[in-house]
């Protein structure tokens, strides 16, 4: 895993070992103060657009 | 301000210009000459230059956006209270890398980022891949990053 950043994007590596299928977890539910709650995900495979929506709190 | 208050940093703004050329080899010319401040320097570049731009009291609009730029890329750790977002200790364990981290210390979890992304490897497939925070948690590779030391911040 590397990142790298300029002042407007972000910039992520990931390489896998040689052969194996290349997966991820996107743990949109996990924020950092843990407050999520409810929330919808819509997977658009035709757009490879997925959509998320939920409730997060500020610390 | 905590540890930041040490680089005793020039006053001047921030620009694209200096973020991108500043590197990790080339980070003399912001040292102030203590051996702390250089121990701290050595950190992160990306987190160094946070440091760099609260200590100047720039502006509010600059300072944000520069943080966000900086800390756009956070490594989500557990345990260790390190508030500005990375860590070098090989001790703790990563859990996936945040595009996005709300403002300022972190979290009272001790963990940095919002929403990681975290790679796996499903040996049987798809229905195989875990779920749990704990399934993925993995230490890193020693010596395969950048960082020496660890910039904590308090905004």
């Amino acid at each position: 895993m590397e990142a790298t950043s300029t002042r407007r994007a972000g910039l992520e590596r990931f390489t896998f070992p040689q052969g194996w299928k290349p997966y991820f977890v996107i743990d949109l539910a996990n924020d950092l103060p843990a407050s999520f709650a409810g929330g919808t995900l819509d997977i658009d495979p035709e757009n490879g657009r997925i959509t998320i929506g939920g409730h997060w709190e500020p610390r | 301000m905590e540890m930041c208050g040490k680089f005793s940093p020039p006053r001047r703004v921030m620009t694209r210009q200096m973020i991108l050329a500043i590197q990790p080899g080339r980070v003399s010319a912001l040292r102030n000459g203590t051996s702390q401040s250089e121990q701290y320097i050595d950190a992160a570049t990306y987190f160094v230059l946070v440091c760099r731009s609260n200590s100047q009291q720039t502006s509010q609009v600059t300072r944000q956006q520069v943080i966000f730029s900086l800390v756009l890329q956070v490594m989500r750790f557990l345990h260790t209270c390190c508030s500005i977002g990375y860590i070098s200790d090989p001790s703790q364990k990563v859990r996936g890398m945040s595009p996005l981290h709300d403002s300022g210390t972190g979290s009272s979890l001790g963990s940095y980022g919002n929403f990681e992304v975290m790679p796996l490897l499903c040996p049987g497939g798809f229905d195989t891949c875990t779920t749990t925070l704990a399934a993925r948690e993995r230490y890193r590779m020693n010596d395969t990053d950048g960082a020496l030391s660890c910039c904590c911040v308090v905004w």
